[in-house]
């Protein structure tokens, strides 16, 4: 099980989700956080994801860019401690930028 | 658990920098340790000592030398990356015949050897990208 | 040293920023210390492995050059993301000679079986 970390949007979210497997799960940080918001359904690229793919938003950076409560559902919201958990229950971290 | 830790950002030229802080100061809290921390790339620029940052902003490099010494933490600086970009120690000073040296207290300049050795004596090897 | 392995993703165009050499420096250097190593060239780091690549006006270091140097310093495999060349419109006729084709579920067992993934 991999944890993979993407810290923006564009390409290089899409790469990360390509990369994505059963039961991994992807953490969004800094400008990653962007892409846990709703959005039109022609732009969603969660669905394409295995449903055993948990997925989260760290909270701070919700928080710096004002957007904590415009999340669409289906994220869980982590702090650093959390972050520091998840990197200890999976295999491996991938960090995409 | 032993973490490794990558930083690969300048301060302030992204976020990461101040993330992979962050994400360290979060694991000792934690109670687990911090084998190495690599600074590698643009990364090299949180080892030095005359960043001087606005008053009412963070001083990256600053916070990382207090958490480097309070916790007694292997920071090494990839030597390469700090070279290229101004970050040199004593040594290399002389050896390069530049007027001043500017690697910050408790950091080490060594090669990029210590991240392989650092990622096989490591439970956790976390990158901080830019 | 014990043996692990090392997948290194490279994602940016060569003459893009530090990310295309620091990729090439961790892999030669995970060689040299006699891990196993691979490197996969995704996204705009499909880019590198152009032939005909021409640094000299430009004076920039020719990373062209040194990709295919990568084998003789035992990377163990040079792999482009097939899917990434497709998108760019890249064909093998104008690619170094050879590397490795590899989709997305190639990729994914490659990320999964690694010891540890850097992306660049």
């Amino acid at each position: 099980m991999i944890l993979h970390t993407i810290n923006k949007q564009g390409p290089a979210l899409l790469r990360a989700l390509a990369a994505v497997s059963e039961n991994d799960t992807v953490l969004l940080l800094e400008d990653g956080v962007y892409a846990a918001l709703e959005t039109k359904e022609e732009d969603d690229c969660w669905s394409m994801l295995p449903s055993s793919v948990r997925r989260f938003a760290l909270a701070d950076d919700l928080a710096a860019r004002g957007i904590s409560d415009k999340m669409l559902s289906g994220f869980e919201i982590v702090d650093w401690h959390g972050f520091v958990s998840l990197s200890i229950e999976h295999d491996k971290v991938v960090s995409w930028g | 658990m032993k973490f490794t830790l990558v930083i690969n950002g300048a301060p302030w030229s992204s976020q990461s920098a101040l993330s992979a802080l962050k994400f360290a100061e979060a694991v000792l809290a934690s109670g687990h340790d911090i084998y190495r921390l690599f600074f590698y790339q643009d990364g090299a620029c949180n080892a030095s000592l005359y960043c001087v940052p606005p008053q009412d902003e963070e001083d990256i490099p600053e916070r990382w030398q207090s958490l480097i010494t309070k916790h007694n933490l292997d920071a090494v600086v990839c030597a390469a990356s700090a070279l290229k970009r101004g970050i040199l120690d004593e040594s290399e000073a002389n050896r390069y015949e530049k007027p001043g040296h500017n690697l910050r207290p408790g950091f080490t300049v060594s090669g990029l050897g210590q991240f392989i050795d650092a990622s096989q004596q490591s439970d956790r090897v976390i990158s901080f990208v830019t | 040293m014990s043996t692990s392995h090392y997948l290194i993703i490279s994602g940016a165009g060569p003459y893009s920023g530090f990310l295309p050499r620091a990729a090439l420096d961790m892999a030669l250097t995970a060689a040299a210390f006699e891990q196993r190593v691979s490197i996969v060239f995704i996204g705009d780091g499909v880019r590198q492995l152009l032939k005909n690549q021409d640094t000299s006006a430009q004076e920039m270091k020719n990373i062209g050059k040194m990709i295919p140097a990568l084998e003789m310093y035992e990377v163990n495999q040079v792999c482009l993301h097939k899917p990434s060349a497709l998108a760019a419109n890249i064909h093998d006729e104008v690619l170094i000679d050879n590397i490795d084709k590899i989709d997305d579920s190639a990729l994914k067992q490659m990320i999964s079986g690694a010891d540890h993934v850097m992306v660049f």
